[in-house]
């Protein structure tokens, strides 16, 4: 399974808020326009279930960065023993 | 053999990263504060912006038929004319108006009578012009003793719905208050 790395995870929730607080606000001034709270909340929804779509699972592109780890020592006490 | 190093990192990386739930927990609280904070704003909008004028130009009594004189006491029925106009009360607050008349009227044992006779619910604009003619009513004055002659108020009242927000209750100033006749239905009488 794919995994998120740290940068990867900053990002997400960035684009997940903004997503959905951008998508709020313009729902908000459509249903005053329409007279219908319905519409804002339809859109925030949607806004949500895209942003699930797109920031929950471990897609490959938040895991452009991943951590570089240390490779493991030699180890020398198995030989010696 | 086992690869410790291997191991070690594994459990590092579960532990550090955020898993699907926290990734899923944020997203609902995004969810629920920004639907939060939009409702909030909707809500003062109405205060803001809506300035209801709810209009009632006729309410008169139609027909006053003969007090039915039953076991449990005195039963009265009338039909009445109304014209009201509630559309100004609407906005995207706004769900639904509960509209009710009410009689009120003083008998020997109760200083303070009030029934609904009538009402309705209006859940969009174009329902909310009510006009209203020889309507009767739907539930009927029911006294303990007699009700001839007794003074009968009507007042339309409604309470507002609103979507997010405390529902209020409105008094139209309109009222009309008739006279019960002094004498009994004496082809329905079943005593």
């Amino acid at each position: 399974m794919n995994t998120m790395d740290f940068k990867g995870q900053y990002r997400a929730s960035i684009v997940q808020s903004v997503l959905i607080w951008t998508v709020g606000l313009v729902g908000f001034v459509l249903g005053f326009v329409n007279q219908s709270f319905r519409l804002t909340f339809f859109c925030i929804l949607g806004a949500t279930v895209l942003s699930a779509a797109v920031c929950l699972p471990s897609w490959p592109w938040w895991n452009m960065n991943p951590v570089q780890w240390q490779k493991p020592k030699k180890q020398n006490s198995s030989k010696k023993a | 053999m086992m690869d410790v190093s291997d191991l070690s990192s594994q459990t590092l990386s579960t532990k550090m990263m955020e898993t699907l739930s926290t990734r899923a927990n944020t997203l609902f609280c995004s969810f629920l504060s920004c639907l939060a904070f939009f409702a909030v704003l909707n809500h003062l909008s109405a205060y803001v912006m809506f300035d209801p004028t709810p209009r009632m130009d006729v309410l008169e009594v139609e027909k006053v038929f003969p007090i039915r004189n039953t076991r449990q006491g005195d039963q009265a029925v009338f039909s009445f004319n109304m014209e009201a106009d509630l559309s100004s009360e609407f906005h995207w607050n706004l769900k639904q108006l509960f509209v009710y008349l009410t009689a009120s009227y003083v008998t020997s044992k109760h200083k303070r009578n009030e029934v609904t006779v009538w009402d309705k619910i209006i859940e969009t604009v174009d329902d909310s012009v009510l006009s209203l003619s020889s309507e009767q009513v739907e539930y009927v004055l029911k006294g303990e003793d007699y009700l001839r002659d007794r003074n009968v108020t009507l007042r339309l009242k409604y309470r507002t719905m609103p979507i997010i927000g405390l529902m209020r209750e409105k008094v139209m100033p309109l009222t009309k208050t008739f006279k019960l006749p002094g004498s009994y239905d004496h082809g329905a009488s079943s005593r």
